[in-house]
């Protein structure tokens, strides 16, 4: 098992290689010039493009394409993602700055939007035609057709503006970097997003406990004496088994995906970071938010592996 | 299997939490301090880094003008206002200005104030290694040939006789010198002591300037958290007394900031012409407006669009409508890049809305009703979404087969710059007492990418008139040669001028002393005065 881990490993950084030399590809063929974007419109009449011509110089425009490459590949290599064009801080320190309050936020809701999904798509499956199946299903359907920027928006208006119990955007108020007031700050956001991975993941674990619950396996554990709870147990560990594969495709779409969110509610992650770096074709970090969801897509795709041998015993022996 | 479901969610949450603790330095909203004043201010655009030297616009300009100070600054009134110079005198032949500085000041960190900061800042702006935008409004002054060649590193024509004194000598007449270094957060003065001995190859990347903490501004700054709030304490050594203790500069989304002043979170936004109705509604919120120097134009692709086929186009637009439906009223109609008032000639052709008299002009003008044309506007300003589905429209109606089509910035710039495009939107405007500054986008010389000229408009008669009024130096005797200038621009239609939106403000009632300012890059320029309670 370790071997196959090993490879995985080794064939992931193989990945990671080719999609840094696509990226680095796909983000200088967009439209737009980094140096042009930083010299205001009108701010220098008669000289602009001089100073265009002088920023690209800086930045390392000016060099053939393939110098560009392989300066940028060397750096890579030596785990240097290079300075932002248009803060000038190095791009990995901005990629750790944002990453801890875009995991926490999308983090959080993604555990609780779990807490919520598996025992309601549990016994949605067990009470299976029943009223109760029938308002977990439809609040599901409700809530996955709601975009996440209405319910954000409608939650703000609800319970900032009117209720005046939470508080509307930002991750502290002015002045008090403390847990509880951080906590307090999540709660709005992260209600918000696990709202619709509950809703979507009710369904799943819905589906697969019916699928599960309806095998032989299941029939005979209840005919051997065992109590419904524990017959349950044995359903919903082989029900999770589909689930770790949609997790690992989910994750890195939905921490890649903040955008929007964090927007809201000034939540200052890797999202808002990534737009802007679009918006004024800031390479550096384009490219480096690129690798960033790369990495997460390798990583939960190596976690799904790891995980299978452990909620799938088969997996662990056929290796 | 539960006990160790259970300990990773516990250790996600956990890792989750040390990891933002570590990394993150937010904060944003404001609790009620019972010590310090404090107020919170929304910018509607998010600042990446607070380089005087570099930058002279939007949410970077705002905070410079709470951190640093300039020279001379403009006030509501659009009158000059002095700030670290008290006065300043012109030579009869426009060739020398003199500014007094104010005595005995200090920077926020105590080190003294003198005529040094005020030459190596100059000297740094003009210097080609720095690349300073604002080094084109030095381009007058003696010695900047040979700055700019390398020959020299300081301007031979700018000296201090005295520590609260300096002179600006010009190669020709330059009335209109003190417009230019008066405009919002334009060559601000910064602290020669701390900056002196950082490479003048670097100060435009330069990372002090993440975090400037010295300043001559009212504030100093304290924090800096990207995307989200900048943390200002007062600065105890101000020329004057500052009334309120803490500033929190936040970037919220207008939909957001609008319920932050609902909820007493926020004391100051911006608001947008479309949000104008849901925040006058808004108990314990102010409404203020005041004309802007800026204003909303098409650009036209000069070099595809000749002047009959402008004003037809023009003609074709019902504005005064625009103005009621989109503005509310808040809004007046322009008909020239012009916004002086004393340099804009009482009749101007007004291009009345008219859409058969527009598609006989077309038509006499040749243009070809065959042909698609594309609308090029960057989308995400409620006001400007709005007008292009109307123009089209109205532009439809005559025959002309013009489509939106939605791009970034960064696409925009590109398509102006291989000419590629037929419509695009551009914003901006005249934001100094000097109609010169209008040249930026107008002049031959100023065709894009050399200048903000994005139209590609030429008229060799526009700049020689535009050339005579520049170098005359008396207000009254430039001002004729502006109006034949502006008459000009106006016959040619360089622009198809749109209209000139108010800014509009929304304070707390708690805020007290605010006045709006049209001028919305110097909006805090007179933060110092205001209180909070």
């Amino acid at each position: 098992m370790l071997r196959s881990l090993l490879i995985r490993l080794v064939s992931s950084v193989g990945v990671f290689l080719i999609i840094a030399i696509g990226l680095f590809g796909l983000v200088r063929l967009a439209p737009g010039d980094p140096a042009d974007a930083l010299v205001p419109i009108d701010a220098a009449p008669g000289i602009r493009d001089q100073l265009v011509q002088q920023a690209r110089e800086q930045l390392g425009l000016d060099k053939p394409l393939p110098v560009q490459f392989a300066l940028w590949f060397s750096s890579l290599i030596r785990g240097d993602l290079g300075y932002s064009f248009s803060t000038h801080q190095p791009v990995d320190q901005m990629l750790a700055d944002r990453l801890g309050p875009t995991v926490l936020l999308m983090g959080s809701a993604l555990v609780v939007g779990l807490i919520i999904a598996i025992p309601a798509g549990v016994f949605s499956a067990v009470k299976r035609s029943t009223a109760f199946d029938g308002v977990i299903s439809s609040v599901s359907v409700v809530a996955l057709a709601i975009p996440s920027f209405f319910l954000a928006m409608l939650g703000i208006y609800v319970f900032a503006v009117k209720l005046r119990v939470l508080p509307s955007a930002g991750m502290h108020f002015s002045g008090d970097d403390s847990i509880s007031d951080l906590v307090y700050h999540l709660i709005l956001p992260v209600c918000v997003l696990a709202l619709a991975v509950a809703a979507s993941f009710t369904r799943y674990v819905r589906s697969g406990m019916l699928e599960q619950l309806g095998l032989d396996y299941i029939r005979a554990i209840v005919a051997k004496g065992a109590t419904p709870f524990r017959a349950l147990m044995h359903a919903l560990r082989n029900s999770l088994i589909p689930l770790v594969t949609v997790l690992a495709l989910f994750i890195p779409a939905y921490l890649a995906g903040a955008v929007v969110v964090e927007q809201i509610f000034a939540w200052p992650g890797m999202g808002q970071m990534a737009v802007n770096a679009l918006t004024v074709r800031d390479y550096p970090v384009i490219t480096g938010f690129g690798l960033y969801v790369a990495v997460l897509v390798l990583v939960c795709n190596l976690l799904a592996d790891i995980l299978y041998t452990v909620v799938d015993p088969r997996v662990r022996t056929s290796r | 299997m539960r006990t160790r479901t259970f300990a990773g969610a516990v250790a996600l949450v956990a890792a989750a939490a040390l990891l933002s603790g570590c990394t993150s330095h937010g904060s944003s909203s404001v609790k009620a301090d019972k010590g310090p004043t404090s107020a919170t201010f929304n910018l509607y655009q998010h600042p990446q880094s607070f380089n005087a030297l570099k930058t002279s616009v939007g949410a970077e300009a705002l905070t410079e003008e709470l951190i640093f100070d300039n020279l001379v600054q403009v006030k509501p009134d659009f009158t000059f206002e002095p700030r670290l110079a008290t006065s300043w005198d012109m030579s009869a032949d426009g060739m020398t200005w003199t500014f007094h500085l104010v005595k005995g000041q200090k920077w926020s960190d105590g080190k003294p104030f003198s005529s040094a900061d005020v030459l190596w800042t100059f000297n740094a702006t003009a210097n080609p290694k720095v690349g300073s935008p604002a080094s084109t409004k030095l381009a007058n002054v003696v010695g900047y040939n040979e700055v700019k060649s390398g020959a020299a590193t300081t301007l031979s024509g700018l000296t201090a006789p005295d520590a609260n004194t300096v002179v600006f000598k010009f190669t020709k007449p330059s009335p209109g010198f003190l417009g230019a270094i008066a405009q919002g957060a334009s060559l601000m003065i910064l602290p020669e002591h701390v900056l002196k001995s950082h490479d003048p190859a670097q100060l435009g990347t330069d990372p002090w300037f993440n975090l400037p903490t010295v300043g001559m501004g009212p504030y100093t700054m304290t924090k800096f958290t990207p995307d989200q709030e900048v943390d200002l304490v007062k600065n105890k050594h101000y020329r004057s007394s500052v009334g309120i203790d803490k500033v929190f500069l936040k970037m919220l989304t207008s939909d957001v900031a609008e319920a932050q002043l609902q909820t007493g979170e926020l004391d100051l936004a911006q608001v947008a012409p479309a949000d104008l109705s849901a925040v006058q509604g808004i108990q314990n919120v102010k409404v203020t407006s005041a004309p802007s120097p800026g204003f909303l134009r098409i650009v036209a692709n000069d070099e595809k669009f000749p002047a009959p086929v402008r004003q037809a186009l023009l003609t074709a637009i019902d504005r005064k409508t625009l103005i009621k439906t989109i503005y509310g009223g808040k809004a007046d109609l322009v008909n020239s890049s012009f916004l002086t008032k004393w340099a804009i000639p009482k009749d101007l052709k007004t291009y009345s809305f008219d859409a058969s008299k527009a598609k006989s002009m077309l038509t006499a003008a040749g243009f070809d009703f065959s042909k698609q044309y594309t609308f090029e506007w960057v989308p995400g300003t409620a006001d400007r979404d709005q007008a292009i589905t109307v123009i089209l429209q109205e532009w439809n109606s005559i025959g002309v087969k013009a489509q939106a089509k939605q791009v970034d910035a960064a696409t925009q710039l590109a398509d102006i710059k291989s000419k590629a495009y037929d419509f695009t939107f551009s914003g901006g405007g005249t934001y100094t007492l000097d109609p010169a500054s209008s040249l930026a986008f107008l002049s031959c010389s100023n065709a894009y990418p050399a200048g903000g000229n994005v139209g590609y408009y030429c008229s060799q008669p526009f700049d020689a008139a535009a050339a005579q009024a520049q170098s005359t130096v008396k207000q009254s005797d430039s001002a004729p040669l502006w109006k034949a200038a502006a008459k000009i621009e106006n016959q040619d239609v360089a622009e198809l001028w749109l209209y000139n939106p108010q800014t509009v403000w929304a304070t707390s009632t708690k805020l007290k002393g605010f006045a709006p300012y049209g001028d919305f890059t110097n909006v805090f320029a007179e933060a110092a005065k205001w209180t909070i309670g």
